[in-house]
């Protein structure tokens, strides 16, 4: 299983620590392959693409609109 | 940290100012490189222009009232397209420019270094016209942000920026509006219309939006100020 964790040091987290899920572009158990964009975040006016990191089926360990930080895991990818 | 650094260095920027038939063309050229001359792996200033329209953030996309709102607009000549940046709706017309750094994402590329780049462009500018701009929230403005920019307390550009993979390349798109020569109570209006059947949406008032025509004391056009992006750009990559 490999997480899907939000990178750090995109953004200031001194100036604005916290963003959100802003979208999962496939749903929870969905098979999705390394590579695909899997979700979105979106910290203040900037959004970012989180890439699936392995081939697998996807769950989804934050909900849609969850809060995140640099680092926080939104889900996981179950290669089998 | 990186995030309290300068400005991106790196490259020049390619400049290419378009005049697109539509706003959603010119997202699909902003967001997704289609019918770019330079392809994402270099980094470039898109100038563009669009016939009216409200530029939609993907939170303004998921709002229940949507798709109701863009028929209205689009019926009192305010289409909407959705753009890949974060925030509110943002207004483009004739009037306004709208400016689009495009870098491929490297070590030290961070959300508040590209930012940057753009406010100090935009500085630059604004210097020729004797103007300086106070970088803050703006309240009352469209699309509030914490990198609107200002000028007596009437914004006159907004910036929002997108994280994306396009063509095998990470890049950072940092966008830029800028009110040039246009009504604000007419962008105010086709906001506040964007906005009407939601209840928490913030009011968008026409006093505080500026624009740099009339800031600069008339007679600046859209066209003379890509002109002045263009000239400020090529003397950055002309050897001291």
């Amino acid at each position: 299983m490999t997480d899907i964790v939000v990178p750090e040091g995109l953004w200031d987290a001194g100036v604005n620590p916290e963003g959100i899920v802003a979208n999962w572009f496939y749903a929870d158990g969905a098979q999705v392959s390394a590579g695909d964009v899997v979700a979105e975040i979106m910290v203040e006016k900037s959004t970012f693409e989180i890439e699936a990191p392995a081939a697998g089926v996807l769950r989804h360990t934050l909900a849609k609109d969850g809060v995140v930080r640099a680092g926080t895991v939104i889900g996981t990818v179950d290669g089998g | 940290m990186a995030g309290n650094a300068g400005p991106v260095q790196g490259p020049p920027l390619a400049v290419e100012a378009k005049r697109f038939r539509c706003a959603a063309e010119a997202l699909r050229r902003q967001d997704f490189f289609e019918g770019s001359p330079f392809g994402p792996g270099r980094p470039a200033l898109l100038i563009w222009q669009s016939p009216r329209a409200l530029l939609a953030a993907p939170g303004d996309a998921r709002l229940r009232s949507f798709a109701s709102a863009s028929r209205i607009c689009a019926e009192n000549g305010w289409p909407v397209a959705t753009r890949r940046g974060g925030g509110r709706v943002c207004p483009v017309s004739p009037g306004t420019l709208q400016l689009a750094i495009s870098r491929p994402v490297s070590a030290g590329v961070t959300v508040e270094r590209a930012y940057r780049e753009m406010v100090a462009l935009i500085g630059r500018l604004l210097d020729r016209f004797g103007l300086r701009a106070a970088c803050g929230p703006c309240p009352g403005a469209f699309c509030p942000g914490r990198h609107d920019l200002a000028v007596g307390g009437r914004k006159i550009a907004g910036l929002a920026q997108a994280w994306r993979r396009v063509e095998g390349e990470m890049v950072v798109v940092t966008g830029a509006s800028l009110v040039v020569d246009e009504c604000d109570a007419d962008l105010a209006a086709a906001v506040n219309l964007f906005y009407r059947d939601v209840a928490d949406a913030p009011g968008c008032r026409a006093a505080a939006i500026g624009s740099l025509s009339a800031l600069a004391g008339g007679g600046v056009s859209p066209c003379d100020v890509a002109e002045m992006l263009r000239a400020i750009v090529q003397a950055d990559r002309e050897p001291a």
